[in-house]
């Protein structure tokens, strides 16, 4: 099984400053994929620069093994693009945007879309600028179905959504991602649904990337370790160990990939004194938090 | 797949479409009652000498709607596009970027040369009906630069709306205004005779710089 | 799409190098116009030197070639033809010049301004015109109540109904078959109005080059052919019809001759232009008792020709004045702009690209933008065709292609193929 995208060394500049640099990460054919970041870290720009409508200052982007600035029609008529804020043709109503898109694509299969609209609470004429949020999003995941593509690329998809919609979305993805060799490819800054449903994952920080691996290896190594300590006004930096701290009064949170010895190595070699030193299990998104801050 | 993207187009602009329709319809009907009501107030041999003496342009009222049927076609075609970034659902469909937009401006250039077939002809049978026919053959020369002047505008709209920097949208801005007032000069019947050639092949010029808006829509804000 | 990329990117330089090239020039005289001065050109046949009037913003001048001024008065008293009606009321009008008597009548008579514009030359109106009855009886002339035009033969289209009469039609056809008419016509002059003393119709143009003269008398068609040759390369004829019934009009041809067509069976009277150029050129023909003085205006000067009423010459003047080229206005737009384009000129109603062109001044501009085009180029390493042709636009086209360069931008190709 190939790459469906490969990235490398991607590196953009808005103007002067710097978005990312030296990007990184290889997608494999039938796994799910999730670019992960705080709002602002430049995931609609990797997005972008994946789709063909930005150009990388430098770095390789490969979709499918063509260059994503110069997709070929085939390679597009292969790949289902959600855009943030799930945005369609709202001049439509479902009926009509459901026969423009058919004539498109030779493998389109209009019962995934139309059973999904038939959940919807929507008559057949109703434009689709009508539509509340959810609604909306809802007609774009039955498009992107009904297209049967091999790589679904959602940006933001949670966008706007509340909890229900954003489950049924990760419902109908799970469901599709069963069939052979097809690939999905998530950006998000809302983590918790998305636990048992990723694969793989890259984090983005501003202007850094904070860690590129399968969620397994992630939640098996990223740990969060707690203890109390006697030092008032205790300030920690983050350093190759500590990759971000919480402190409040005289309770410390630390997050790492090091073993508990490592640690209690370091707070040692620092001079800090603790006491009640244990690891505290985190869910994805807690781990989310933990590597990129809350601020 | 051209019929879908028509369906797209169509769908989007019909009322649009048979708005401005109507409009030009009435205005040049407007200009057969205005043309009627002179031969009723003056004597006919008074107003046929009247007109070619000091080459009154009596269907001058529709420069200006002409220009605005244009205009206003590319605002309401490229607002909704560009809205959002939605060309890029557009440009995301498997065909040729370039294809894609040679097949949208098609479509509008094709629906302003209907309508302003629908004007030539109404305005034809007008200028027979009352006037000697040297009066009809000068108003197909001296409306055709209007004409061309409207789809040049149109295809400027496209130009400005698809362009992402805002410095270069202004830019041309300036350039289309400039560009577009070239075809409505001149007073009085067909003085664009000796240079429409060169006037249509400006006009083919200006219909390709839409390709470089959509290049730079591409390569995004760097 | 790369490679048409970078043809579409210089066609849309030369757009802007188009527009740029006509408006930028066109808002600079805008803010720059210079004062309009005007000279007229008499001759006086009391003291038989020319007296010139020179009108600006403040007003007229008037004085002899040597400088020396005259008052009003005096202007008056010199040149008392054009002047009869106010010497008269003050009593100054002499009664007589060089033994020939002066009566007011005679003096009215005579006095006649002609005047053809190059824009009057290259004018192309519809050839559509009224055939108005030149014998009527009436006192007034009135419109016909048709138009005729001369296609495959004479069509007299009734305005009332739009439809052709046939038996007009068919009469003056004949008529003019009868003469040698050879259809279509190429051209046809008049003088399409009954704001004139009397009626003279027509000359016409055949598409042999043949000049026929055509008019109504009594309902009955009334066509000559002049005898004037065809191979004069006539431009234009300028008809008017005066009471003094000398010439019928005045004609124009291609190699810049003036000939009056006379009543005595249409026989040709040279003028003695000047320097007569009729595409740029405003020829002014002011004719009185005693003299024709031919005015040829130009942009930077005149040249005045005084004749007698043999047509013999009199006396010549010709002046220069500056034209906007050598105000510091003229300069800085000749180093600043290679060319200039306009869409309209003033020497014709037409449309068309005008070009006008500077000296090798403007070079000295062109290069420095030149070397700096290269420059900035060169420092975003791009290839020696690409900084090879963007500069070689900026060379020729000068500020215009700088300008186009600057609204471009972001010349870049993909990565790595610099």
């Amino acid at each position: 099984m190939g790459n469906a995208v490969e990235i490398k060394d991607l590196t953009h500049y808005y103007g002067k400053k710097l978005v990312f640099e030296n990007l990184s990460f290889n997608i494999r054919e039938g796994s799910i994929f999730g670019l992960l970041g705080k709002n602002g870290t430049g995931k609609t720009t990797t997005i972008n620069i994946l789709n063909g409508f930005l150009r990388p200052k430098s770095g390789k982007c490969l979709m499918f093994g063509e260059d994503s600035y110069n997709l070929s029609p085939v390679t597009k008529s292969r790949v289902g693009f959600l855009i943030e804020g799930h945005i369609q043709y709202s001049y439509m109503n479902i009926k009509q945007i459901e026969k423009f898109y058919s004539a498109f694509y030779p493998r389109w299969k209009k019962e995934p879309y139309y059973e999904l609209m038939s959940k919807l609470a929507v008559t057949e004429n109703q434009h689709i600028s009508k539509m509340s949020c959810g609604q909306r999003s809802q007609v774009a995941l039955g498009l992107i179905l009904a297209q049967d593509p091999d790589l679904l690329i959602l940006d933001d998809y949670s966008m706007g959504l509340d909890a229900g919609y954003r489950r049924l979305f990760i419902d109908y993805l799970t469901e599709y991602a069963k069939a052979e060799n097809k690939t999905i490819f998530i950006t998000s800054h809302i983590i918790q649904d998305l636990e048992n449903f990723l694969d793989e994952c890259v984090i983005l920080d501003y202007r850094s990337v904070l860690c590129t691996m399968p969620i397994k290896e992630f939640l098996k190594t990223f740990k969060q370790f707690r203890f109390e300590t006697s030092v008032a006004d205790l300030k920690l930096g983050k350093d190759n160990v500590i990759k971000n701290s919480e402190i409040l009064k005289n309770k410390v949170a630390i997050y790492t990939f090091c073993e508990k010895a490592e640690v209690e190595n370091h707070l040692n070699s620092k001079g800090i004194k603790f006491t009640n030193l244990h690891q505290e299990p985190m869910s994805l998104e807690d781990a989310f938090i933990g590597i990129t801050g809350k601020y | 797949m051209f019929k879908s993207l028509v369906y797209k187009e169509w769908l989007k602009l019909r009322w649009i479409f048979v708005g401005l329709a109507i409009i030009n319809c009435l205005a040049v009907i407007n200009i057969y009652f205005d043309l009627a009501n002179t031969f009723k107030s003056f004597s006919a041999n008074v107003v046929v000498g009247q007109y070619q003496f000091y080459e009154v342009v009596y269907y001058s009222d529709i420069k200006y709607v002409v220009l605005l049927t244009g205009l206003i076609l590319g605002i309401f075609q490229f607002f909704p596009e560009m809205n959002q970034s939605r060309l890029k659902l557009t440009f995301h469909l498997p065909v040729n970027e370039s294809k894609l937009m040679f097949q949208m401006t098609s479509i509008i250039v094709i629906l302003l040369i209907s309508i302003f077939l629908v004007d030539t002809l109404i305005l034809s049978i007008v200028s027979l009906k009352f006037l000697p026919r040297e009066f009809f053959e000068n108003m197909l020369t001296t409306t055709l630069p209007w004409y061309i002047g409207s789809i040049c505008a149109y295809l400027w709209i496209v130009i400005i709306f698809i362009e992402p920097n805002w410095v270069k949208r202004i830019i041309s801005v300036l350039i289309a205004a400039g560009f577009v007032n070239l075809f409505y000069s001149g007073v009085g019947y067909s003085k664009y005779n000796p240079s429409i050639l060169f006037f249509v092949l400006v006009a083919i010029v200006c219909g390709t710089v839409y390709f470089l808006s959509a290049y730079n829509f591409k390569r995004g804000i760097c | 799409m790369l490679k048409q990329i970078n043809v579409i990117r210089i066609l849309m330089m030369l757009i802007i190098i188009l527009i740029a090239s006509i408006y930028i020039p066109d808002i600079y005289w805008k803010i720059n116009k210079y004062e309009v001065k005007r000279t007229n050109v008499y001759f006086s046949p009391v003291s038989k030197k020319f007296i010139l009037t020179k009108s600006d913003v403040r007003g007229l001048a008037y004085s002899y070639l040597n400088g020396k001024t005259l008052s009003r008065d005096e202007f008056e008293e010199a040149i008392p033809f054009m002047n009869f009606r106010q010497l008269m009321i003050s009593g100054k009008l002499p009664d007589s010049i060089d033994n020939v008597q002066l009566v007011p009548k005679v003096i009215n008579l005579n006095n006649i301004m002609l005047r053809v514009t190059p824009i009057g030359i290259n004018s192309r109106p519809m050839q559509l015109y009224p055939l108005i009855e030149s014998a009527s009886g009436r006192a007034r002339l009135e419109m016909p109540p048709d138009y005729f035009r001369i296609s495959n033969r004479m069509e007299f289209v009734t305005s009332m109904t739009n439809e052709v009469n046939e038996e007009k039609s068919r009469l003056f056809t004949s008529a003019l078959q009868k003469e040698g008419f050879s259809f279509p016509s190429k051209f046809i002059y008049g003088n399409p109005t009954t704001k004139k003393p009397f009626d003279e119709g027509y000359f016409v143009i055949d598409s042999k080059n043949q000049v026929f003269h055509i008019k109504m008398v009594k309902g009955k068609p009334f066509c000559k052919n002049t005898g004037i040759p065809n191979d004069l390369g006539i431009v234009f004829i300028s008809t008017a019809e005066y009471e003094l019934r000398e010439f019928y009009a005045m004609v124009v041809t291609a190699n810049n001759e003036v000939y009056f067509i006379s009543y005595n069976n249409y026989k040709l009277i040279k003028l003695n232009v000047d320097n007569y150029n009729h595409q740029e050129d405003v020829l002014q023909v002011k004719c009185d008792l005693f003299y024709r003085i031919l005015v040829v205006n130009k942009e930077n000067g005149l040249n005045a020709v005084v004749v007698n009423r043999d047509y013999n010459i009199v006396d010549k003047y010709s002046e220069t004045r500056e034209g906007k080229e050598t105000k510091s206005a003229g300069i800085i737009a000749s180093y600043l702009f290679p060319f200039t384009i306009s869409i309209e000129k003033d020497t014709t109603p037409f449309i068309n690209f005008y070009f006008s062109f500077s000296d090798a001044r403007c070079l000295i501009i062109s290069f420095l933008l030149f070397l700096i085009t290269i420059i900035y180029f060169k420092r975003k390493n791009f290839s020696v065709k690409k900084i090879g042709y963007y500069s070689a636009i900026v060379l020729i086209t000068g500020i215009y292609g700088f300008i186009s360069i600057l609204a471009v931008k972001d010349f870049d190709d993909d990565p790595g193929t610099k």
